[in-house]
C-alpha cells in the first residue's frame, strides 16, 4: 500500500515489520494468539513490540504476577523493595506479600486496569494510595487479604472509572468490615459489579445497594443473619436497579411467587448465585425464566438435578457442596427416567461432592469446553464418549479419578490446558497418555503431584510439541530434569525446587 | 439474476452477480446507501485491488455467498484458530504474498469473515515459534538496538497469560 495515495498497488513489501501492513490487521491477527505467544511477539521487532504495547485488547490478555514462592525470599514490599523490570501489562497479581510501601508503584499504576491481591497483608492507607495512583483502574480483587489500619484514614479522592470490586475472605485489624465497605463504595461511586463473599450486616448491604443503584448490574452479597434477605430492597428499587446477576437464598420457605416477584422486579437477570435445598424451586425458576445463562448453586443435601434440562440456554454451571456433609452424591448422569441435557453448556465447575455418572452427563453436553473438579469424588464407569470441544481441565484434590482422567486425556482432541493440583494418584502412566494423546496441549500445571518421576518429564520433552507453558510446583522431579525442560523448544517453565517432603499432603 | 461490473486497479473488468458482490461491505454500501445504480453498465472502480487478487476473492465469495450471518463476538470466548473449514484451508494454501494481499483487499472491501479466516491462518503460522523463527517466517528484520531484546526478555519473565 502506498500510504500517500492510499492506493493498493499489489506490490509486496519485503519487510512486514515496516509500517506498510496496517496496524489494525496485525492487532486482529495477534488477537487470535494465546497470551504467551503475545509476550513473545514483543521480541520480534520494534514495530510489533509497539503494536502489542499500545493495544488494550492484547494487553488485557496478559498479567504481571509478583509471587513469592521460596520461603527464604523477603515478603516485604517496603522502601527497600527492588522494583522488577516492568512489562507493559494492564493487570497485576500480588501473591503472598506484606505491602508497606508503594513508592515503586508509580510507573506501573498508570497503565493498570486490574489489581488482584492474594494472600497479602496491607494497610488501608497503602491500598488506597495504590488505587489512587492507578487512575485507569477498572477492577480490584481482594482474595484472602489481611486489611489493617492505624487509626483513621482519609478517602478524599473518587475513582469514577472503577467497575468491579471483589472482597473475598478479608481479615480486619484496626478497622471493621463496615468501615472498609463504606470507604470503597464512597471512592468507587460507579461500581457495576460488587462481589462481597462474606456475611455482612443487612443495613450495610441495603446502604450500598442504594448508593450504587444507578450503576449496579451484578451483586453477590450474603446477609449476616439467616432470616435477613436483600430481596425486599431489590424489589423496592425495581424502577432504578437493572441487575443481570444476583445472589440469594432460595432455601425453603423461598417459593415460586418469591421468584416471580423478583423476576418481575429484575427482568434482565440471567446469572443466578443460589443457596438451594430442593429441586422443585429450581424447576419453578426454570419455568418462569428459561433464559438463564449461568447458575452457581450452593447445595444443601443431595437433590435431584433433572431441572437442569429445563434451562436450555445454560452456558455456565457451578455446583458447590460446601454447605452440608462432605461429598454428598450429585446424581448428574445416573439412570433417570429422562437423562439431563445441557446442550449449550460450556463451563462446568464442581466443588466438594461425589459425582455420579460423569460420562453419561457429559455425553449430552456436546459443547462443554471447560471442566473444573475441586475436592470431588468420581464414581467411574467405563465409557466410549469423546469430549469433542473440551479445552480446559482443572482437577484439584480429587479422589479415585485416575481411570476417568485416562479416558478424558485419550478422548479430548482439542485439550489445550490441563491443571492438576494435590493429586497423589497421578502417576507417570497418566502423564504418558496425556502427553501422547493430547497433541494440542500448550499449557500444563502440576502442583503437588508427588507420584510423578522424571519419566513424566521425558514424556513432555518427547511428545508435547505444542507446549508453551509448564508450571511445576512442589513435585519430585529432579533439578536436572527441570533444567532439561527449561531448554526444551519454546516452553516457558515456572518451577520450585527442593520440596520438603513433610509439607506435602499425602492422601 | 442481476449482475454488476467491477473494475480493478489494473483496469480489468469483472461481471459479478450482485449477490456475490454484496459479500463486500464496501460494495454493499455503495449500492444501497450511496445509490450507485448497477444497471447503468458502468463499472464500480476498486482502485485498491489488483485483478489477480479480486479473482481469488470472488471465488471465495461465490463459495460463501449463502453463509448465515456469523454469531456476534462473545467477548469472553477464547478466540479459536482451529475452526477454519477445510475449503477455506485449501483456498488459503497460497504463497505468503498472496495471503497478505488477499487480507489487505478483504480489509479494503470490508469482508469480515474472509479477514477473520486470513487472520487465523497467519496466527497459526506464528503459534509455537520463537521470535527468531517468526522473523524468518515473515522475512522481518530484527531492528532492535543491541541489548534491547534482552531487556524485553527480562520484562517478559514477569509477564504471563491471564488465568
Amino acid at each position: 500500500m502506498d500510504l500517500r495515495s492510499g492506493r493498493y498497488t499489489g506490490h509486496w513489501m519485503t519487510n512486514l515489520g515496516e509500517p506498510a501492513f496496517p496496524t489494525e490487521l496485525w492487532e486482529l491477527i495477534f488477537g487470535f494468539l494465546p497470551g504467551n505467544a503475545i509476550c513473545r511477539l514483543r521480541l520480534v521487532c520494534r514495530r510489533w513490540r509497539d503494536i502489542v504495547g499500545s493495544c488494550p485488547a492484547l494487553l488485557n490478555r496478559l498479567r504481571m504476577t509478583l509471587e513469592r514462592i521460596e520461603e527464604s525470599e523477603s515478603f516485604l514490599m517496603d522502601e527497600n523493595f527492588v522494583v522488577p523490570p516492568l512489562p507493559p501489562v494492564s493487570q497485576v497479581l500480588l501473591d503472598n506479600w506484606d505491602i508497606l510501601s508503594v513508592d515503586w508503584w508509580v510507573e506501573l499504576g498508570l497503565k493498570l486496569r486490574e489489581i488482584t491481591l492474594f494472600r497479602c497483608t496491607v494497610f488501608m492507607e497503602t491500598l488506597l494510595e495504590m488505587v489512587q495512583r492507578s487512575p485507569n483502574l477498572k477492577s480490584l480483587r481482594l482474595r484472602t487479604v489481611w486489611l489493617k489500619a492505624n487509626g483513621p484514614f482519609a478517602a478524599s479522592f473518587r475513582q469514577e472509572g472503577m467497575r468491579q470490586l471483589t472482597m473475598d475472605s478479608i481479615h480486619y485489624d484496626g478497622l471493621t468490615d463496615l468501615t472498609a465497605i463504606h470507604t470503597f463504595v464512597t471512592i468507587f461511586p460507579r461500581l457495576c459489579d460488587f462481589r462481597l463473599r462474606v456475611p455482612t450486616c443487612l443495613m450495610a448491604l441495603v446502604w450500598l445497594i442504594r448508593r450504587l443503584q444507578d450503576t449496579l448490574e451484578s451483586l453477590e452479597a450474603i446477609p449476616e443473619r439467616v432470616e435477613d434477605s436483600l430481596l425486599p430492597e431489590v424489589g423496592r428499587l425495581q424502577d432504578v436497579l437493572r441487575l443481570k446477576r444476583l445472589s440469594f437464598d432460595a432455601r425453603d420457605p423461598f417459593g415460586k411467587e418469591d421468584w416471580e416477584g423478583l423476576y418481575r422486579a429484575q427482568p434482565l437477570l440471567e446469572e443466578l448465585v443460589i443457596d438451594v435445598d430442593r429441586s422443585s424451586i429450581m424447576s419453578d425458576i426454570a419455568r418462569t425464566t428459561p433464559t438463564i445463562k449461568a447458575l452457581s448453586l450452593y447445595l444443601v443435601g443431595s437433590i435431584s438435578m433433572s431441572f437442569l434440562s429445563e434451562f436450555p440456554k445454560l452456558r455456565y454451571l457451578e455446583i458447590n457442596g460446601y454447605t452440608s456433609d462432605r461429598y454428598d452424591p450429585l446424581p448428574l448422569g445416573e439412570q433417570q427416567t429422562e437423562p439431563i441435557r445441557c446442550p449449550a453448556l460450556r463451563t462446568f465447575r464442581l466443588f466438594q461432592m461425589t459425582l455420579v455418572g460423569f460420562f453419561n452427563f457429559f455425553a449430552l453436553c456436546p459443547q462443554v469446553e471447560s471442566i473444573l473438579l475441586d475436592d470431588v469424588k468420581l464414581v467411574h464407569a467405563p465409557s466410549t464418549m469423546t469430549f469433542a470441544n473440551l479445552r480446559h481441565l482443572d482437577v484439584s484434590a480429587c479422589f479415585s479419578v485416575k481411570p476417568t482422567l485416562l479416558h478424558i486425556f485419550a478422548h479430548s482432541p482439542l485439550l489445550e490446558h490441563v491443571r492438576l493440583t494435590h493429586m497423589a494418584d497421578i502417576d507417570d502412566e497418566v502423564m504418558r497418555v496425556l502427553c501422547q494423546r493430547a497433541t494440542r496441549l500448550r499449557k500444563l500445571e502440576l502442583d503437588q503431584c508427588v507420584a510423578l518421576s522424571d519419566t513424566s518429564g521425558e514424556y513432555i520433552i518427547e511428545h508435547c510439541a505444542a507446549m508453551e507453558e509448564l508450571r511445576l510446583y512442589l513435585n519430585r522431579l529432579s533439578p536436572a530434569m527441570m533444567q532439561r525442560l527449561q531448554r526444551t523448544r519454546n516452553i516457558r517453565v515456572w518451577f520450585s525446587y527442593n520440596v520438603p517432603p513433610l509439607e506435602i499432603m499425602e492422601f | 439474476m442481476s449482475t454488476i461490473k467491477l473494475e480493478t486497479s489494473d483496469g480489468v473488468k469483472f461481471t459479478v452477480k450482485t449477490q456475490v458482490a454484496k459479500c463486500s461491505g464496501t460494495i454493499r454500501t455503495m449500492l444501497e446507501d450511496i445509490g450507485i445504480n448497477p444497471q447503468d453498465g458502468e463499472a464500480i472502480p476498486l482502485s485498491n485491488v489488483h485483478s489477480t487478487i479480486l479473482q481469488k476473492i470472488l471465488v471465495w465469495a461465490e463459495h460463501h455467498v449463502d453463509d448465515p450471518e456469523p454469531p456476534r463476538d462473545d467477548a469472553d470466548a477464547a478466540k479459536r484458530t482451529d475452526d477454519i473449514c477445510s475449503w477455506d484451508e485449501d483456498f488459503l494454501k497460497v504463497d505468503q504474498r498472496t495471503l497478505f494481499d488477499v487480507m489487505l483487499a478483504a480489509n479494503y472491501l470490508d469482508m469480515k469473515q474472509l479477514i477473520a479466516v486470513c487472520c487465523k491462518t497467519v496466527a497459526n503460522m506464528i503459534k509455537g515459534k520463537t521470535a527468531d523463527q517468526i522473523r524468518k517466517t515473515f522475512n522481518i528484520e530484527n531492528d532492535f538496538p543491541p541489548g534491547d531484546e534482552d531487556k524485553i526478555r527480562l520484562r517478559n519473565q514477569f509477564c504471563e497469560e491471564r488465568r
